[in-house]
């Protein structure tokens, strides 16, 4: 399995993936830069802000690109026949995948922290927010969030390409999920907690479809923790830790169901 | 000969190409497009806000709030700040603690007659910033000002008062939310929400000033009751407050710790007799 992990980090730095990471930083570094002139009363703020959304959206673009060169393109150019020539099981192949895409995605999320820290401190101007931002643990904190929060969508990503034809569905699948376990949290805002703002024919409509949608995808806004470094409020110890359970199990699902997809599956 | 023609016919597209160039140009330099200040006119439901944001609740947030920054202030009308404040009501929902999205809802909703909106807006980033003295101030006026709710405006000034960062904002903050309580129709109410203060004050100046307006309520309580009592009794209201001490309902008038005195309004009820705004010495 190691010699997966291998592979697919040298795959991952011969296909020159890091120009990409370090192209798609610069890209936020100036988002997040510009993005701070919009705000009259805390720039830094803002520019943390969109700049974690901007990492956020980068590292959900880079899993389905590594999904779909070091998988799907393997299986679509049989080039994955050879390598299953060696004595090496179908399982260490996917978990290795996994594995190697996930120190990839942890390294990228560093470069991109970096990047975004640096861009934090030159937007710090003469006016400061009611509270500075907290660029230490909390900072650090959050994108370990954001780490995990890509972890389950590369499993969800990699189950479907143990069993798509296609070699773009995963990736268009893919972004499907991101999207709406994204945004799964406001929905079970809005209609639980808020009441749909008084619209009880929209909860009734909607209401018994999402509660029953919250047992399938998970809810990936928990693992959003960036009011702890924006607004110094951390998350209580209970839901920081059902969060990162929450990912861990779902990943672990999805991966079993992707090894067990994998094994059935005909590769000629 | 055949490449001769061709040869024609490339230059002719090529000369009618620049001809046409020329003359696009030349009509669109003397017919320049004048646009309007678009006004925000399109809010789409939250739901779609987060989707095109990619998901990110935070991300749809921000677009929100600049959206509103960008809407032109082209007067203070009701109808022009009602996309504004849906988009910002939405914005207050999708991040509650974005600062600019309750400054600027405090700054131009507020007064544009959007108050139960910035209200919200006030009211959801008060709960999310502990830590953040001026949702709850601002939301104190609002309710004073715009509502003329003297008592709910006084509550949430004194929430503000608990989070200054400084005595001396901690003691004017209070001081303000305790001439406020004063201004209420109900006595009684005001009179527990300023002893609930005095109890959690913290300096021995801030707390005698709060012990006195209390004793100033307390006084107005029984004056009340007591032109109550009058009216009962006589069946008309109360022409002077003195006359409660010559019908004997009152043995002696209570004393004002502030010194301001007491006024009969147009009903015959007494009120405080609030200091003059200009600074002149109070009458006696």
């Amino acid at each position: 399995m190691t010699s997966f992990i291998q592979s697919t980090w040298l795959a991952g730095l011969r296909g020159r993936s890091f120009h990409l990471v370090l192209m798609l930083g610069l890209i936020l570094v100036g988002w997040a830069f510009l993005a701070s002139f919009f705000s009259p009363r805390h720039p830094q703020t803002v520019a943390l802000d969109v700049g974690i959304s901007g990492i956020r959206i980068t590292l959900v673009l880079l899993s389905l690109f590594w999904v779909q060169e070091l998988v799907s393109k393997e299986i679509e150019r049989r080039t994955l026949v050879l390598t299953m020539a060696h004595p090496v099981s179908r399982m260490d192949y996917i978990i290795g995948r996994y594995a190697g895409i996930s120190v990839l995605l942890l390294v990228s999320t560093i470069i991109l922290a970096l990047l975004l820290l640096l861009t934090v401190f030159a937007t710090e101007g003469e006016y400061g927010a009611a509270r500075k931002v907290s660029l230490g643990i909390p900072y650090w904190a959050t994108m370990i969030g954001l780490w995990l929060d890509v972890l389950v969508v590369t499993s969800f990503t990699l189950c479907i390409a143990s069993l798509s034809t296609m070699v773009f569905l995963p990736f268009a699948v893919g972004i499907m999920f991101t999207l709406a376990a994204r945004s799964l949290g406001i929905v079970l805002e809005f209609l639980f907690v808020r009441q749909a703002e008084g619209d009880q024919a929209l909860l009734f409509q909607f209401g018994p479809v999402i509660k029953s949608i919250r047992w399938m995808l998970p809810d990936l806004s928990r693992l959003d923790w960036r009011d702890w470094t924006l607004y110094g409020l951390s998350p209580d110890t209970d839901s920081l830790i059902m969060a990162i359970v929450m990912a861990v199990a779902y990943s672990v699902i999805l991966l079993s169901l992707a090894v067990f997809c994998f094994q059935r599956r005909e590769l000629v | 000969m055949k490449l001769y023609h061709q040869w024609w016919l490339a230059s002719l597209i090529f000369i009618f190409a620049i001809v046409g160039f020329l003359a696009a140009v030349s009509w669109q330099s003397n017919h320049p497009i004048v646009r309007q200040d678009e006004e925000l006119t399109v809010v789409p439901p939250p739901l779609v806000q987060v989707l095109l944001a990619f998901g990110d609740r935070y991300l749809a947030a921000d677009i929100a709030v600049v959206r509103s920054l960008l809407n032109p202030l082209k007067d203070d009308g009701y109808d022009h700040f009602r996309s504004q404040a849906k988009i910002q009501l939405d914005a207050s929902m999708m991040n509650p603690r974005h600062e600019d999205n309750y400054y600027i809802a405090a700054a131009l909703l507020s007064w544009s007659g959007h108050v139960e909106e910035a209200k919200t807006i006030l009211r959801r980033a008060a709960e999310g910033r502990s830590f953040d003295m001026l949702p709850p101030l601002y939301l104190g006026f609002d309710y004073f000002y715009f509502e003329h709710d003297s008592i709910l405006g006084a509550n949430w000034m004194y929430q503000a008062a608990l989070r200054a960062d400084s005595e001396q904002n901690r003691t004017s903050l209070s001081r303000i939310a305790s001439r406020w309580l004063e201004r209420g129709e109900d006595a009684r109410e005001a009179l527990k929400v300023l002893d609930a203060m005095r109890t959690q004050a913290r300096g021995v100046a801030l707390k005698a000033y709060l012990a006195q307006r209390g004793e100033r309520l307390k006084a107005l309580v029984i004056l009340q009751d007591s032109a109550r009592a009058y009216y009962i009794r006589f069946g008309k209201p109360l022409g002077t407050i003195d006359d409660l001490l010559k019908v004997g309902i009152l043995t002696r008038l209570p004393l004002d710790p502030a010194q301001l005195g007491f006024y009969l309004d147009a009903s015959g009820m007494p009120q405080l007799r609030q200091p003059p705004f200009n600074g002149a010495p109070p009458p006696r």
